[in-house]
């Protein structure tokens, strides 16, 4: 490094972090308790924000299974899921969700089970399969489903077509809950809702962007669990705030010089979801390797920054459009070139999802661009999104190993790396 | 100078012991379960077979699934990096090493400072490596040997649906049923093995010129060989003793490190 450094403890945003997830979870509870909202399960980029508008308890499935792999739980229900009869190679996100949906309804004791449903929403914009999980996930719980299609863009050819087809899509989504909730729907309301998650977009894609500094103050798996807030909880004002906060903490470090690690050499990209029950083998085999993770497009899949309160049905529409994976690889590919160049980074490790081919069957294409494009070195790790049975440390070790002897080897000064 | 390359393999343990600059002499054993004793062992062996002892060697570098269990070394690297750097430094116009060993498959770009500039390995599975062949050979009552000499015979290759070792002895097992001659099932083999390695090449794009090098244990399967080189259309350059490729370029940076000490 050029000038001496600190390392720095866990940020303190973590823990604020933990406590809007443990309230978020728990309010979810409370009102499944009391009945005093309706609770409706989603998909990321659905147009969320006519949920909140109209005063649902709006929960994630995805993030749920995350959650379940962090926690080392996801095998459980996988495992119900396949004691079905649904085969292993099927989705482990959707695994997951439908084992712990039987678990729930046959009192088989699943993880922190997310509060029953009374009613489901999907847009098909971030993959092939999610709409069959939803349709699975009706007939167990016997709540109607509402499907919002999100025909992928073609750049400049249908783009307004698709946005319409959405905003005629989100029409009928808004007649069909003010019928369920007996509500008049309030665009004043959205608009306060839009206005809120657009606040919460900008501090949350600002944050991000902090890494750029050189040396970063954190690595990327730090930052990445602080998309749940802007997933999740947008439409609260107090959202924005942790965001801020969480720039003032990342900004005091860079001032005084504080870095995540010891020995940070390579400044490097990471694509694709994270596997989440190995987050510890990899941070901790990366820091040895002198590798940081500095920022991914997975990153963009949680921006919604196109949340403008002047516009609020126009704006929940087009960020459902344009959400990053209804977008053609062309775009990706060209998008994650230009975050090499912003963030000044030197390789790129692509985690490939074995059970979840719609993200996973862009990496061979992006990694093959930015290689061509940019003279570096890229490495495809496989393993999978919460099941471990198709993860092995010691191959991805070896890769990860050779990947660092690589960037060391090509490097004119290696050991002599200003970061 | 006396350096050692060890290269702790999921089947067998190979050890390159060096003196000077090509003065050299290899050892192998199976690797078993008692991977410190085995690593010792293979060590030593090569240190005798060049007239020293293993306290006469000055540096050792250990590679290979197992190069965490060899405490006597003073550093690891990984097995790609240490078969590219071997592989160079007997063939400096290889640009492509492929590496079929025990449980796993490589293909390994170098550029021409013999700097690994991409590669691939076969996921967690063992379609593609040289356990494939085993448990065909065990399935079919034939050594891996007469399995590839099966296959020469042969004059109608089949295809074998099944890429997992796995489902691939069950399909062999209804075959023989079915009476297929067994050299026919023996080149379907060869050919599942070469088309999962050919996909791995592809996969990190090989290039068309250079050499082609392959290394690891499956390289001494000549019909292995000939079929890939068909497949790819290229000339493949299979060194004298292509498994002690990797445990030589681990005694080459063992060499490199002792003499930037």
């Amino acid at each position: 490094m050029g000038t001496e450094v600190k390392i720095g403890n866990r940020l303190e945003s973590q823990n604020r972090l933990g406590k809007l997830i443990v309230d978020h979870y728990r309010e979810a509870r409370e009102i499944k308790e009391s009945k005093r909202k309706p609770i409706v399960w989603t998909t990321t980029a659905a147009p969320n924000e006519i949920l909140w508008a109209m005063d649902f308890c709006v929960l994630f499935p995805e993030a749920y299974a995350a959650t379940c792999g962090a926690r080392h739980a996801a095998y459980r229900h996988c495992k119900i899921t396949e004691d079905k009869g649904y085969e292993h190679h099927l989705c482990t996100y959707c695994r997951n969700g439908l084992g712990s949906t039987l678990a729930d309804i046959e009192g088989l004791d699943p993880f922190d089970p997310l509060p029953a449903p009374d009613l489901l929403l999907v847009a098909n914009n971030s993959c092939s399969l999610i709409t069959k999980w939803w349709e699975h996930l009706s007939h167990y719980w016997d709540v109607p489903m509402i499907h919002i299609d999100t025909p992928y863009i073609i750049p400049g050819i249908q783009e307004k077509d698709v946005i319409g087809h959405i905003k005629g899509q989100i029409g009928d989504l808004i007649r069909f809950l003010e019928e369920f909730t007996g509500k008049k729907f309030d665009l004043d309301r959205l608009r306060e809702v839009v206005r809120n998650g657009s606040e919460s977009a900008k501090g949350y894609t600002d944050m991000i962007k902090i890494n750029k500094h050189k040396p970063s103050p954190s690595t990327y798996f730090d930052l990445m669990p602080h998309n749940f807030p802007n997933l999740v909880l947008r439409y609260k004002p107090e959202v924005a705030d942790h965001y801020r906060l969480m720039k003032q903490e990342m900004n005091e470090r860079i001032r005084e010089g504080i870095v995540p690690f010891e020995n940070m050499k390579h400044r490097v990209y990471w694509d694709g979801i994270p596997y989440w029950f190995a987050m510890r083998f990899l941070s901790k085999k990366l820091q040895s390797l002198g590798i940081c993770l500095v920022t991914s497009a997975y990153s963009q899949l949680f921006a919604f920054d196109r949340s403008d309160p002047e516009r609020p049905l126009d704006s929940v529409a087009e960020n459902t459009a344009y959400f990053y994976l209804n977008r053609d690889v062309r775009y990706k590919a060209e998008y994650t070139e230009q975050l090499y160049r912003d963030y000044d980074m030197e390789a790129g490790i692509f985690a490939y999802a074995m059970t979840c081919k719609p993200f996973s069957i862009t990496m061979h294409y992006i990694a093959d661009y930015v290689q061509k494009k940019l003279g570096v070195l890229s490495t495809i790790i496989e393993g999978d999104l919460v099941d471990d049975t198709f993860f092995d440390e010691e191959k991805t070790g070896i890769r990860l190993e050779t990947f660092a002897e690589a960037l060391e080897s090509n490097k004119p000064s290696v050991g002599k790396v200003v970061f | 100078m006396i350096v050692a390359g060890v290269d702790i393999g999921s089947q067998t343990s190979k050890a390159v012991v060096l003196k000077e600059d090509h003065v050299f002499r290899s050892a192998l054993f199976p690797t078993g379960t008692d991977l410190y004793a085995v690593a010792r062992k293979v060590v030593e062996n090569a240190a005798q077979e060049l007239g020293h002892t293993f306290d006469d060697i000055q540096r050792i570098v250990a590679t290979g699934y197992g190069r965490v269990s060899v405490p006597f070394a003073a550093d690891t690297m990984s097995e790609i990096t240490c078969n590219a750097v071997g592989a160079y430094h007997f063939y400096p116009d290889a640009r492509l090493v492929v590496d079929i060993g025990g449980q796993d498959s490589k293909a390994i770009k170098i550029n021409d400072e013999g700097k690994v500039v991409n590669f691939a390995m076969n996921d967690k599975c063992a379609a593609g490596t040289g356990r494939f062949l085993e448990v065909a050979a065990e399935t079919l009552g034939v050594s891996v040997a007469e399995l590839a000499a099966l296959s020469r015979r042969s004059g109608n290759r089949i295809r074998i649906s099944s890429t997992c070792t796995v489902f691939a002895q069950t399909e062999i097992v209804s075959l023989i049923a079915r009476r297929t001659p067994q050299e026919d099932i023996a080149a379907g083999l060869h050919e599942s093995i070469v088309s999962r390695v050919y996909g791995l090449i592809n996969s990190i794009g090989p290039g068309d010129t250079g050499r082609v090098v392959m290394t690891g244990g499956v390289a001494r399967n000549d019909a292995i060989v000939s079929l890939l080189a068909s497949t790819m259309k290229r000339e493949i350059t299979v060194p004298e003793d292509p498994q002690i490729v990797t445990a030589f370029g681990a005694a080459l940076v063992a060499k490199s490190r002792l003499g930037s000490e």
